[in-house]
């Protein structure tokens, strides 16, 4: 080996000549969980996919009850023990998963989806996290290349487990992906970052901090993008919320026309070009309705077709209301509701 | 609890399009078309359930 080679496998290994705060070096999306577009509690409580801080999804193979919850870094005098800060970062949140009630459930899986399974293939990648338990449970982590819809079967990596303590403690993992060759790779592919644990009543875990990136060590941790706003963006790929602004919760959403006495079409454009043309519309129906200039009334479902919706814009028909004027312009708001909410998903 | 309410939706161009409502217990509520709702059953299926570590 030259030394040049060499130079350049200790620089990339120990993260010397190279900045450690690149964006893009961390593949995985609000890592720092600082972006929960969906809200900050949730309680999933059956055998389904549920998505939580934004990117990050929930699934267990029972009916257990858990409570998975943004935690706020505690910066006061005397913090709270259990949200005390870690050394060296000043982050908002962290995400806490709580088992209530166990049911039928002995593991979970906590995951991020990262997408195109091409992403780190035969490389060598290492994952890192910051974890603590009130409980001191362990936790699981491996990776599931997903060749998506007609690709090949998943690839699951081995599994390295770790023991969480009552504090902050950095955890890393190193492993090479398996190779994509003679592979057929399908719709929806994607790498699949997981955390697996068998468990039981009473347990807690807390995580922040997590990062996927090429190379043997664990460099010091950076969100994907390495702003606020990039940050957002990045969710917004993927999943897009809007929540109505205003103090009465008569907000607007967007403008359209009536199509017919019981259906009207709204045009929304998106923030950021999504993953696709959005296959999810994730809202409260009966919090928010359409007005014109002289009446307003709610719909009964919400729908959108791929023509002309796109990645970019959404031609959204509200359905099954009454006292709609064909083709008078309408917009759609809340309906006095302060916490009235728009979602779209085009998660993997 | 959740509900999976079907419901026909004609679009645009007169073509009948099969969408779903999964109605949540909290009155929030997910539409999508049966055609995505089946992708993502198959989906959760082929990853095999989570095993005890």
């Amino acid at each position: 080996m030259s030394r040049a080679q060499l130079t350049s496998t200790v620089e990339q290994n120990t993260g010397g000549a190279v900045a450690p705060f690149l964006a893009g070096k961390n593949k995985i999306i609000n890592g720092d969980y600082s972006i929960w577009q969906r809200g900050t509690t949730f309680s999933p409580t059956s055998a389904a996919q549920i998505y939580l801080a934004d990117r990050w999804c929930i699934y267990q193979n029972g009916s257990g009850t858990f409570t998975v919850s943004q935690q706020a870094f505690d910066y006061s005098a005397s913090p709270a023990a259990d949200k005390l800060p870690i050394t060296g970062y000043n982050p908002a949140y962290f995400t806490r998963l709580a088992i209530t009630t166990l049911g039928t459930t002995s593991a979970f899986e906590y995951e991020q989806k990262i997408e195109d399974v091409k992403t780190f293939a035969n490389q060598t990648v290492t994952i890192s996290f910051w974890g603590k338990s009130p409980t001191s449970s362990g936790i699981s982590f491996y990776y599931r290349q997903n060749f998506g819809s007609g690709g090949s079967s998943n690839v699951q990596g081995p599994t390295q487990g770790f023991t969480l303590t009552t504090s902050w403690q950095r955890f890393s993992y190193t492993v090479t992906l398996g190779t994509i060759v003679g592979k057929t790779i399908g719709a929806g592919n994607n790498l699949e970052i997981i955390f697996n644990a068998g468990i039981g009543a009473n347990q807690t875990w807390d995580i922040w901090g997590v990062q996927v990136e090429a190379g043997s060590v664990a460099t010091p941790f950076t969100t994907a993008s390495g702003t606020v706003q990039g940050e957002l963006a990045l969710c917004q790929r993927y999943y897009y919320r809007m929540t109505n602004t205003t103090s009465d919760g008569y907000g607007v959403f967007a403008f359209g026309s009536a199509t017919s006495s019981t259906s009207a079409t709204f045009y929304i454009t998106l923030p950021v070009t999504m993953r696709t043309s959005p296959t999810l519309i994730d809202t409260v129906v009966s919090n928010l309705r359409w007005a014109d200039a002289s009446v307003a009334s709610t719909f009964t479902s919400f729908v959108h077709t791929d023509t002309p919706s796109s990645p970019n814009l959404i031609a959204l028909q509200g359905l099954g209301s009454s006292g709609l004027t064909p083709y008078r312009p309408t917009w759609l708001q809340g309906n006095g509701v302060t916490t009235a909410y728009l979602g779209f998903g085009a998660e993997l | 609890m959740t509900n999976v309410v079907p419901f026909i939706y004609t679009n645009f161009n007169g073509i009948e399009i099969p969408w779903i409502e999964i109605q949540n217990s909290d009155g929030s509520s997910f539409f999508m078309t049966q055609k995505d709702y089946d992708a993502q059953q198959a989906t959760l299926a082929a990853n095999s359930a989570p095993t005890a570590q």
